[in-house]
């Protein structure tokens, strides 16, 4: 995974490893300070129940996925649960 | 000590200006590197063209890497080397983009 341009991932469609389809990639989170980053913010498939997957839910109810969990980037973005 | 984080779409548009206070451009798009986890370059557009002219064409955007950003408010400030790039023997980071559309 090299260098990538945010506006490349937005909306992006976000798979668990297992295969489970979580949702589209709303946004990113990061600091600005230090340039690092924290989680994606995922906007959850209509069929997915947030309780069966283990990463938080903000307020607006977008998942929260620490970008360490990021596995692949290409037609997908993949990321480990 | 960490600031609140923050979502990355909430640079873009933002204006850039040097510490001297010399606009430089606007930011267009976040690059990103998902290995080391952090944010390596701000895609800057609308460029003043008196600062890289003879650098940079009409519809070329350029990438500055983050670790030059001084601050971000209300507008990015970022380090004053961006207005010697002409002089500087080592070749500059500032890389040329083509734009997107």
């Amino acid at each position: 995974m090299a260098n990538i341009l945010a506006e490349n991932l937005s909306g992006k469609a976000v798979m668990g490893s297992d295969g489970t389809e979580l949702g589209d990639l709303y946004n990113i989170t990061m600091d600005l300070k230090s340039g690092q980053l924290h989680h994606l913010l995922v906007s959850p498939h209509e069929q997915l129940n947030p309780e069966r997957v283990a990463f938080d839910v903000d307020e607006t109810g977008r998942l929260r996925v620490p970008v360490g969990n990021v596995r692949a980037v290409k037609d997908y973005i993949v990321v480990g649960r | 000590m960490n600031a609140a984080p923050e979502e990355i779409t909430s640079l873009v548009g933002r204006e850039v200006y040097s510490n001297n206070g010399v606009f430089v451009g606007e930011v267009e798009d976040v690059r990103l590197d998902l290995d080391t986890q952090s944010v390596t370059g701000l895609a800057l557009a609308e460029l003043n063209h008196e600062l890289f002219a003879g650098r940079v064409d009409g519809n070329t955007g350029v990438i500055v890497p983050y670790r030059w950003v001084r601050a971000v408010g209300d507008v990015v400030l970022i380090n004053d080397v961006i207005e010697r790039l002409e002089t500087g023997t080592d070749e500059p980071e500032v890389e040329t983009e083509q734009q997107a559309t």
